[in-house]
Order: structure tokens, then C-alpha cells, then sequence
């Protein structure tokens, strides 16, 4: 039966190839679409001029993301210039050849435009939109956006009506206080955004928009904002107090500004603006140069739905089994708590390993990931008094620190013991690794270097 | 020593294969019938997968039988996977050495039988045909007819022309 069926999947085949056929598989969109995903926009601009079948499957990948809205303008342009003059394509075929690109674009990726150097096409564009939309975005798919902001833009307010009411992400990049940015951002916050989710703001330099600026487009959005990064964006517990409060957002990731002794009160800050975070991100001010305590910490404990903690400071001090404790009982289901970087102490009894099975106590079921710094020569717990391991520790960072060559066996059999799954294991900077290799080779690790470890 | 449990496959011109049933669950759509059906004796029908083809994905299956399911191995510090990706690794390299034909029939079969990382590879085989070619060495290579005029196809040259270097 097989080699009749061969002969006749032959013959058919020989048949397409004499009458010229396109293999069925060729016809089918969904196949299409994922044939195209492999290919670069340049590959892309080929494709689609291969027939009249494929090529808005080819269009629909390469304006997906567009890298800058003045790709938009000049095709515009080139759609609708006629002998060097712009000319008016309402209600006609180009038009619509020019909305069908603009219903593509799902993402702008870097930023606007510095230049649009093609005068008269946003007034025109803006018009048009006027025209034909009636009040509806230029873009009705968009759904996340890059905007930069620089002193030099005039032309930020002016493309406004290309956002939808459906966005749902942005980012801000160069957050600074100039006119342009503040009149920008206070357009924006007259836009009934429906779905935003996710807002992002950078600014690294010290000329930031205010926090009253930050807080009036941050509230407009209130009930809808889930993702709130403001990490390279540095608050005081003042500026913090400024935003006001968000019930829905659960993730955040906040730069702090101030010193030490506000921390208490930055977090308690943080508990009640954000009551219901599940993820924590914040990078504490570098002028702080003394070991912060990690009773710090207790602020947060109203954040009961806490999931996953990156605290990040030049160095927090000791923490004690009851420290940790009151940790797990706080959040019953931590899956990565990461103090940067939580050292033991030589002067005390504790070792790394004792404050590791301290965790495990807490978190053996939930924990994937835990800073804990390895350097300290001291004597290892016993093997047989380890009665507690991980499930699903899966990142272990140790930081700069090597080990003990002393210590490897120890740490290995502990590491096995306590953690029976895969571990990867990272070190940051590669003048520590020597030691942890041989650990590596024994325990069932994979090692990481980290030059510097890059949070979520 | 008790053997593996086992399934039936027919294919669309009525041959048999008998394979282990963690096999033949590498294809989604399988594994939902037997959840569905229960175990049962009778054969599975594949209605529109051939004898020589079932054959080949049924050798995909077989050498991919304990690979973690794609959705588990998300490694989110990976994010140039996408980039990457067009890299197929050497066994399944060879396995998609075979005629146009034979691969757009693996494409098919593997859509129809929902099996994601063998509709990967042959995606990206065609793909990597693809690259680098002109329309018209596209369209040679897959008997695809030109039905552009040259100034439309100019037109959509000219529109897109940005992303040429990208």
C-alpha cells in the first residue's frame, strides 16, 4: 500500500511542479504568518512583492513595530505627493492604501521623530485625521509606545491624535522638565486612555518633571495601571507622597532618593500607596553608605501579597533567624527574595549555609531565588541536622566573594542536599569563580558570571 | 516486563502504525483525542496525513520523545532566542533534508497534527529559503505567478523602502 501511495504523492507532485502550482501550504495564512516571523524586515520588503497574496502578510510584519513615527510621515508623503506637492487624498484609493498601513502598527519602538524634516505633513496628516477619523486615533491598533522627550521637539503635542484610546503600554524616556515634556505630558493626561497598563519613566540626569507633574497623568490612568516603573526616576519619601495612591498596580520598580534613615518611612510609603504589590523592585540611594538593617523591611509587611523582592543597596547588614521568620510569615509565598547584597558577618556565629536553611525553613516550597553572599570561614552545619531543602530554588546569586577553598565539599554536599534541583548559580565579576567551579563541577549547577546582574 | 502502552495511527490511505502512546502525544491534537476518547484499541484516523509523511513525523516524534514541552524552557534572560532561532539544530537539520514537496507536506501534517516545534523547524527551513532572494528568485524557486504589474510592485518597493536595511 505504501508504494502506491508514494507513486501517487509522485505523480501529484510532478503534476504542480509541470502545471506551475504553489504548494497548498503556501496559500495558508496562518502557515504564512508564521514563516514570515522568521524573516528581517529587510527579507520582508522582498515578500511582499513576491504576489498579491502574500504581500499583506509581509506589510503586517514589518509595520508591527515601526522604529520611529517618521517612517509614517514619509509614507504619507510618498502616498500622497503628486508632482512634488501634497495633495488632498480624501475619501480616495490612497487613503485608504495609507490607512491600511496605519492600522498595522501595533508598537512605535524608539521615539518620535527628532526631525520631521518634511514640512507641512503633520499639519496635512492632522488634518486628514480630522477629515476622515472623526476624533478616532491615526493609529487605532497601537498598543505600546517609546516617546523621548527633548528640549529641541516641537512637533511631541502636535502628533498626540495618534494614540489610541486602546494603548496599553508606555515608555518615557528622558522624563526631564522642559516645556515640552510637561506640555506633553499634560495633553496626555486629558486623553481617556482606557487600557493603559504598563508606564515606564527614565530620567537619569537631576532636571526630572516634578512629582506633581508625574502624579496628574499617573492618577488620570489610576484605574487601569497594573506596571509602574519609575526605577531610573529616583523619589523622595516627599515625592512618593506626591503620587497618591494605586490599589491596582502590582508591580512596581522604584528608584529611591534620600537618606537611610527615611528608609522606614519610604517603605511604609510605598505599603500604602501600592497596598496590593506582588512584585517589588527598588534601588536604593547610593549615597547611603552605611549597612542598612534589614528591619527596614518590616514597613513592607502590609504588601501581603508579595511574590517576589529585589532590594537593592550598597549593603544591607545582618539578619538573624527571626529576621527571617517574620519574613515567612509575612509572605507565606516568596519566590525570589534578593537583598543586594546580604552578607553573613565574620563576627558572627552564622554561616551562609545557616542562614540558607533559615530560608528554606521559611520558603522550602516557594523560594526560586536568593542573594546570599558566600566569603565567611566558619564552621558547616552538619549534615545530618539539615532536615529542610528547596523544591524550586533555581537562581542562587553569590556575589563577588569566593569561597573558602576550605569550605567547597562542605557547600557542595550542602547545596545538594538543600537544593536537589537544578541551580544556577551567579557570581558577579569573574575574578570569584575559581572555588565556586569546583563546586559547580560537582553539584548539579550551572554557573553564571555576572559582570553586573540586570533585575526584571 | 510490561511494555510501554501503545496507540494506532491510520493514515489517510488506510496504512497502520502501531507507536508508543508518549510518541504519538508529541502531537497535540492526539493527546486530546485519547483524553477525550479514552484508551481504545481502535486505530486513530489521521484523514489528512499520507502514509509517507505520517512516517516522517512519526521519526520526529520518535527522536523527540522525552524533549521538556517548549512552553516550560522559557528562560526570560533569553530573549535573543527570537534571533537566534533560525538555527536548527544538526539532527533536525538532516530530518528536513528532503524534497519541497515532502517538506511543505511535513509543514501541513504538523499544523494539522499540532505539533509546535516540528511546525518550527519547517517554517524556518522555508525561511531560511527565503533569505537574501529577490521576488522573482522567490517566486521561481515555489512556482509562485507574478500578478503584480511592475509599477504596483514599484509602489510597494517605493513605500517600504526604510525598512530595506533593517
Amino acid at each position: 500500500m505504501e508504494t502506491e501511495s508514494k507513486s501517487m504523492h509522485q505523480a501529484r507532485s510532478k503534476q504542480q511542479a509541470l502545471a506551475g502550482h504553489t504548494h497548498t501550504a503556501l496559500t495558508v495564512p496562518e502557515l504564512l504568518v508564521t514563516i514570515f516571523s522568521w524573516l528581517s524586515k529587510a527579507d520582508l520588503t522582498r515578500v511582499a512583492r513576491v504576489c498579491r497574496f502574500w504581500t499583506p502578510f509581509a506589510l503586517d510584519k514589518i509595520w508591527e513595530t515601526i522604529p520611529d513615527l517618521q517612517y509614517l510621515m514619509k509614507l504619507y508623503s510618498i502616498i500622497a505627493q503628486k508632482a512634488g506637492e501634497l495633495q488632498d487624498i480624501s475619501g480616495g484609493d490612497r487613503w485608504d492604501i495609507f490607512w491600511a498601513y496605519c492600522c498595522r502598527v501595533r508598537a512605535v519602538e524608539t521615539e518620535f521623530g527628532p526631525a520631521v524634516n518634511t514640512p507641512g505633513v503633520i499639519d496635512d496628516l492632522r488634518s486628514q485625521v480630522e477629515n476622515h477619523l472623526c476624533g478616532s486615533s491615526l493609529l487605532p491598533n497601537l498598543r505600546s509606545i517609546v516617546v523621548s522627550v527633548r528640549p529641541d521637539q516641537p512637533h511631541l503635542t502636535e502628533v498626540l491624535p495618534i494614540i489610541p484610546a486602546g494603548l496599553c503600554g508606555m515608555k518615557f524616556l528622558h522624563g526631564t522638565s522642559s516645556t515640552a515634556a510637561q506640555r506633553f505630558l499634560n495633553h496626555l493626561s486629558t486623553i481617556p486612555l482606557s487600557h493603559l497598563s504598563d508606564v515606564y519613566f527614565l530620567c537619569a540626569n537631576r532636571d526630572r518633571l516634578a512629582p506633581s507633574t508625574l502624579a496628574t497623568f499617573l492618577q488620570a490612568n489610576r484605574a487601569t495601571l497594573v506596571d509602574l516603573s519609575l526605577h531610573k526616576f529616583p523619589l523622595t519619601v516627599s515625592g512618593l507622597k506626591q503620587l497618591g495612591s494605586f490599589p491596582g498596580v502590582t508591580n512596581l520598580k522604584v528608584g529611591q532618593e534620600g537618606a537611610a534613615t527615611e528608609l522606614h518611612e519610604f517603605f511604609g510609603m510605598i505599603a500604602f500607596s501600592f497596598p496590593n504589590l506582588r512584585f517589588i523592585n527598588v534601588t536604593l540611594d547610593e549615597a547611603i553608605t552605611e549597612d542598612v538593617s534589614v528591619s527596614v523591611i518590616e514597613s513592607l509587611a502590609a504588601c501581603r501579597g508579595l511574590r517576589t523582592v529585589y532590594l537593592r543597596i550598597r549593603r544591607w547588614g545582618s539578619v538573624t533567624a527571626e529576621d527571617v521568620g517574620r519574613f515567612g510569615s509575612w509572605w507565606p509565598s516568596m519566590q525570589i527574595f534578593w537583598l543586594f547584597q546580604l552578607h553573613p558577618y565574620p563576627d558572627q556565629v552564622r554561616t551562609p549555609l545557616g542562614i540558607l536553611q533559615d530560608f528554606a525553613r521559611v520558603w522550602s516550597r516557594t523560594l526560586h531565588g536568593l542573594w546570599l553572599e558566600f566569603e565567611v570561614e566558619a564552621p558547616l552545619p552538619s549534615l545530618s541536622s539539615v532536615k529542610f531543602k528547596f523544591e524550586g530554588m533555581s537562581v542562587l546569586d553569590v556575589g563577588h566573594a569566593d569561597i573558602p577553598e576550605s569550605s567547597v565539599d562542605g557547600v557542595v554536599a550542602f547545596l545538594r542536599k538543600v537544593s536537589p534541583g537544578r541551580l544556577k548559580i551567579r557570581t558577579l565579576g569573574r575574578s570569584s569563580r575559581t572555588r565556586w567551579d569546583a563546586v559547580m563541577d560537582k553539584v548539579n549547577a550551572q554557573f553564571v558570571i555576572h559582570e553586573d546582574v540586570v533585575l526584571p | 516486563m510490561s511494555a510501554a502502552p501503545q496507540v494506532t495511527l491510520e493514515s489517510s490511505d488506510g496504512e497502520k502504525f502501531k507507536v508508543d502512546k508518549e510518541v504519538a502525544e508529541r502531537s497535540v491534537l492526539i493527546k486530546n483525542m485519547i483524553e477525550d476518547v479514552g484508551e481504545s484499541d481502535n486505530p486513530i484516523p489521521l484523514p489528512n496525513v499520507n502514509a509517507s509523511v505520517l512516517k516522517k513525523v512519526l521519526e520526529y516524534c520518535e527522536h523527540h520523545r522525552g524533549d521538556p514541552l517548549p512552553a516550560a524552557d522559557a528562560d526570560p534572560s533569553n530573549d535573543d532566542n527570537r534571533k537566534r532561532a533560525t538555527e536548527i539544530s544538526d539532527w533536525d537539520q538532516k530530518f528536513i533534508q528532503v524534497d519541497q514537496e515532502m517538506l511543505f507536506e511535513i509543514i501541513l501534517a504538523a499544523n494539522y497534527m499540532d505539533i509546535k516545534p516540528l511546525l518550527d523547524v519547517g517554517c524556518k527551513t522555508v525561511a531560511n529559503m527565503i533569505k537574501g532572494k529577490t521576488p522573482e528568485e522567490i517566486r521561481k524557486l515555489f512556482n509562485i505567478v507574478n500578478d503584480f504589474t511592475p509599477e504596483e510592485e514599484a509602489q510597494i518597493k517605493k513605500e517600504n523602502e526604510w525598512a530595506e536595511d533593517r
